[in-house]
């Protein structure tokens, strides 16, 4: 036995606590291995951008979204939600807002029409307006249908839809059935759009599904839920001609059904966002549909009253592992400023949002890694987007990128018979995100420091934009389920120049010239934007081009290609202003050779 | 003056040094020893079993847990009671929860690569670049294992690292089920590149496997149109819009689907057995699924009686269901009870009048009972609620062909644009040109 002297003893010692530390060490790293979660800095905090106005400017709304699930039965159109149109009703040059609610037919609350009032507040001008209804309504859609000059208005519904004739001084006649305008079909976006370049505004509506009330979904056992779409037959987006007012009978209104003559009867869907332009380079509108959980559609004009689907040879169905997603809301825009607009969908929480780059002109690629969508994983959060806004938030020259979200199901075992209602919507709710490019084209997520926009949570779901004043910046509208509306007026500092453009025709009754493209010139750079309100998710926009300038303080031009394939460049000058241009008085102009 | 060291104390030194060394290395191995050990009885006499939120779930899901669970607590050493409790709930998308129980399963068995693909599938819906590390984890436990690289390398692909992605299919080319797949995302790589040629031959060698499936048809239609060959683009597309989803054979992620409680799942591998969709509908009392889908397997057998039965049996859980309604209705008339099979669709179009499928059949049964104007107008309410409602347009047809209605002709005409594959309806049209001699005017208006 080895003698242990103090000295001994003391290494001895020292061993034992060497060993254990070892051990430590091992067990440490095993007991408390995280060896893989994402160590990625945090987003960036990035300047404020929004305010919410809300209160201020006197815009009280609430969504009724109808009674809540009873018994296992969760009324699917509820959880859907309903859109706004941001637009100007009475032509005085201001802003106006229509707010949509999904209460149903028996509801006591109705769709409310807001006027904008010179000093910036809003009146609830919506009672005897004609647009005060009940119902399940779903998404609006603006254009002036008669080319008498003022906007008339589309909603659409679950198992409807009405086209409200604007006539003057408030008020809108519901024409819809003698317009012919039939659809018993769960109506969700729509778009007016002059598909046969005839001069009148056409329109497209897309529809969900067929959806069965009597269907009860539970998530494998596990909760009582909103059902997902694939359970539901799919539908078909419905096209209506625009016949032209007939002359010497007061200017009514008549519409055919061309769905089927189209060719647009021939693939169902399940649609919920829609935008019309023209993606081909041909100067003929299109027709993009995003499909939920399905492949999208690319209704490609073939001028002559047809369409032709291509999504899938031209690279916008599916991301690009070839899946389908869960496409929402739209938005199209110029992200790189390569000349040719990029199309943007928000999908569910697990999965990317993706970004299509379009180039050469007419093919799309997803490139959502590219830009930075991607690595929204990084920051550890995703939501269910969407309504979704491509703008110039900061007017730095880039477009930046709004997503409103909210969730679709429960997310947690629910399987009670009746629902509380104080904490229902809780399950639900969701923060918005605001993104900013970094001129590279790439999106930085500056959520975090935009609480106003981004703080609090709700179950969003539409997304309008509009330059509500004369500071030329996006403003946002955020819809939400069963909560406010919200305005967000924009606040960015040291932002830079812009230019507002609104196209209107002479010949068609001075209304905005939809399918216009508007380019703006500036030295060696270009700007691209489209006349064309129609985007995000069920919300109609403003109808005018925002530009943001950045340090640019002179504008060579503007380039408007008219609807008819007419190109007109017309001097601006001077940055920081609204600029109306009319068909027919610029500088005719030759086409150049298309990027 | 130097000083020199007395020899008896040099010699005295070294067998000390010497004691204090190997003291120093057998405390430290006790000490190591002892600590394993320690751990190790810790890891089982304590397991920390994630929260489960469980409220009001279904009861076969609690016990499909709890019983998991109770595996865990009776072998907390053992790796496959901890991945079985993991998959269980990955089967129910307790994402957070299974990717516990995988780490705890991986500490229990560190060679095998299995749990970190398990875990990275967990976390890959909330965190994909995570997965991407415990996927490479993965690999390097097991290289050869081609699964990992194909899931790892989808992920990479959509992460937009086409290198790292396209090595790890390259690699998995030499498993054979998987080898068509890999290609294939070897193709969508070099499409993204731009490289339209060699995504097309690596597509089209794809496709000589998974002829039967969406994506590579969709994906040759994109790279075709790329390439200007517009036929072929055309080609593909059509054959992309016939076929189904499909994703490639994962052995893991599969094991996790047998695992879930809901009949769906089964019911699809199930097909059209009779046998094992019956013990499914008997294994789950309150699925509408598993009742409706015995229902049409039994339809599809001519059994009408079996087939009403189970209609009803789907109608006792939820008694408004459409689908039930219907199947329930067919099945009637098919055993010539046309009255009660009109009665049910009255039934199913008080709960829901805007099924379209409802209106179809509701003609179907007017029509046998000679009511020919009630049939015309429910089948117009079909295409209504339905406008791409092939059958029902050229039914429509053949009722106004039959009164010498020269709309018989768009009818049919819309039939065979809406479904060309209908030899019937493209017959019917022939014969209603011929008839007709023109077009006319679309009934709908």
């Amino acid at each position: 036995m080895l003698p242990l002297s103090g000295k001994s003893l003391a290494v001895l010692v020292g061993a034992i606590i060497l060993g254990t530390f070892i051990v430590a060490v091992v067990i440490w790293s095993e007991a408390w291995r995280r060896p893989n979660e994402s160590k990625e800095p945090p987003p960036a905090s990035g300047p404020r951008l929004f305010e919410d106005i809300t209160k201020k400017v006197g815009l009280k709304f609430t969504h009724d979204a109808g009674p809540l699930p009873r018994d296992g039965k969760y009324f699917m159109p509820q959880i859907m939600g309903s859109g706004a149109a941001v637009f100007d009703f009475d032509g005085d040059g201001l802003l106006d807002v229509l707010l949509l609610t999904n209460g149903g037919p028996n509801s006591s609350s109705t769709n409310r029409l807001f006027r904008q009032l010179p000093d910036g507040t809003f009146q609830d001008v919506g009672a005897g307006s004609g647009l005060d209804f009940a119902g399940y309504n779903m998404g609006v859609a603006i254009g002036d249908v008669n080319n008498d000059g003022k906007p008339d208005v589309v909603i659409t519904q679950f198992g409807g839809l009405k086209l409200l004739l604007n006539q003057g001084g408030g008020k809108f006649l519901d024409v819809t059935q003698q317009a012919g305008l039939d659809s018993p079909l769960w109506g969700t976006s729509a778009a007016f759009f002059d598909y046969d370049r005839d001069g009148f505004l056409d329109l497209v509506v897309v529809n969900y599904l067929e959806y069965d009330p009597t269907r009860i979904c539970d998530r494998d056992g596990r909760a009582y839920d909103y059902c997902p779409p694939y359970v539901f037959e799919k539908q078909v987006a419905k096209l209506f001609r625009n016949l032209g007012a007939k002359s010497g009978s007061g200017g009514s209104v008549r519409f055919e059904d061309v769905t089927l003559k189209s060719g647009l009867g021939r693939l169902a869907g399940t649609g919920l966002g829609v935008v019309a332009l023209d993606f081909t380079g041909d100067g003929w509108p299109d027709i993009f549909v995003a499909n939920d959980a399905n492949a999208n559609y690319l209704w490609v004009n073939q001028k002559n009253g047809t369409f032709k689907e291509e999504a899938i040879p031209r690279g916008l169905a599916f991301n690009r592992l070839g899946q389908a997603q869960a496409n929402m809301g739209i938005a199209v825009g110029d992200v790189a400023g390569t000349g040719l607009f990029d199309v943007f969908v928000t999908h569910e929480r697990n999965e990317f949002h993706t970004l299509w780059k379009q180039g050469p002109r007419g093919y799309f690629q997803d490139i959502s890694d590219a830009v930075g969508i991607t690595k929204m994983a990084q920051t550890g959060w995703r939501g269910t987007g969407f309504g979704t806004v491509l703008a110039d938030f900061d007017q730095d020259g880039f477009l930046d990128l709004a997503i409103v979200n909210g969730k679709v199901q429960h997310g947690r075992t629910v399987r009670e018979k009746q629902i509380d209602p104080a904490t229902f919507w809780s399950d639900f709710v969701e923060r918005n995100q605001l993104f900013l490019n970094d001129s590279k084209g790439s999106f930085v997520d500056v959520s975090q420091g935009n609480s106003p926009f981004c703080g609090s949570a709700a179950v969003s779901r539409g997304l309008a934009w509009g330059i509500f004043d004369e500071r030329g910046s996006v403003d946002l509208l955020v819809t939400t389920i069963a909560g406010p509306a919200r305005l967000f007026r924009n606040v960015s500092q040291n932002k830079g120049h812009w230019l507002v453009v609104k196209a209107i025709d002479p010949a068609l009754g001075g209304r905005d010239a939809y399918g216009a493209q508007v380019v703006v010139v500036a030295g060696k750079r270009t700007w691209l934007g489209f006349i064309n309100p129609a985007g995000s998710y069920l919300c109609s926009n403003d109808a005018r081009a925002h530009f943001g300038l950045g340090a640019v303080h002179a504008v060579d031009a503007v380039q408007v290609t008219w609807p008819d394939g007419t190109l007109e460049s017309f001097p601006v000058g001077r940055v920081d202003q609204l600029v109306q241009v009319r068909k027919g008085t610029g500088k005719q102009a030759v086409r150049g050779k298309m990027p | 003056m130097s000083e020199s060291v007395p020899p008896l104390a040099t010699e005295e030194a070294q067998p000390r040094s010497w004691n204090c060394l190997i003291v120093v290395v057998l405390s430290t191995c006790l000490a190591i020893c002892a600590g394993w050990f320690a751990w190790r009885i810790w890891l089982g006499e304590s397991p920390r079993l994630p929260t489960v939120d469980l409220r009001n779930a279904d009861d076969a899901l609690v016990e499909l847990i709890k019983k998991a669970e109770d595996g865990v607590r009776s072998d907390p050493r053992s790796p496959d009671t901890w991945g079985r409790l993991g998959m269980v709930l990955l089967a129910h998308d307790y994402y957070p929860e299974a990717s516990a129980c995988f780490i705890e399963a991986q500490k229990r068995e560190q060679l095998s690569g299995r749990w970190l693909y398990l875990e990275a599938q967990a976390r890959s819906k909330i965190d994909p670049l995570a997965a991407i590390r415990l996927l490479e984890e993965a690999i390097n436990r097991d290289s050869e294992d081609a699964t990992f690289r194909v899931a790892l390398g989808e992920l990479l692909l959509e992460q937009g690292r086409l290198d790292d992605a396209e090595r790890h299919f390259k690699q998995a080319l030499g498993h054979d089920l998987l080898r068509p797949w890999s290609q294939l995302r070897m193709a969508q790589a070099a499409l993204r590149r731009g490289n339209f040629p060699v995504a097309r031959n690596l597509a089209k060698i794809a496709a000589s496997r998974l002829d039967d499936v969406k994506v590579v048809h969709a994906v040759l239609s994109e790279i075709n149109f790329r390439l200007g060959d517009l036929d072929a683009s055309e080609r593909e597309y059509q054959r992309s819009l016939s076929l189904a989803t499909r994703k490639w054979h994962d052995p893991y992620l599969e094991s996790v689907d047998r695992l879930k409680t809901s009949a769906l799942p089964q019911v699809e591998q199930a097909s059209q057995d009779i046998a094992a969709l019956l013990a499914i509908a008997e294994a789950h009392p309150k699925s509408v699924p598993a009742r409706l889908s015995l229902a049409f397997a039994l339809g599809n057998r001519q059994n009408w009686e079996g087939a009403a039965h189970a209609a009803r049996k789907a109608l006792q859980i939820s008694p408004n269901d459409a689908v039930a309604l219907n199947v329930l209705g067919f099945a009637l008339r098919k055993q010539g009870r046309v009255d009660d099979a009109l009665a049910v669709y009255m039934k199913s179009t008080e709960a829901n009048p805007n099924n379209a499928a409802t209106h179809y059949e509701l003609a179907n049964c007017y029509n046998v009972l000679r009511q020919k104007d009630k049939a015309v107008d429910a089948l117009k309410t079909a295409v209504r609620l339905r406008p791409n409602y092939a059958t029902a347009w050229r039914e429509l047809g053949q009722f106004y062909a039959r009164d010498n209605n020269a709309e018989a002709v768009t009818c049919f005409r819309l039939a065979v644009e809406l479904a060309p594959n209908d030899a019937e309806a493209r017959k019917l049209l022939d014969a209603a040109l011929k008839r007709f001699e023109k077009a006319s005017p679309s009934p709908v208006e």
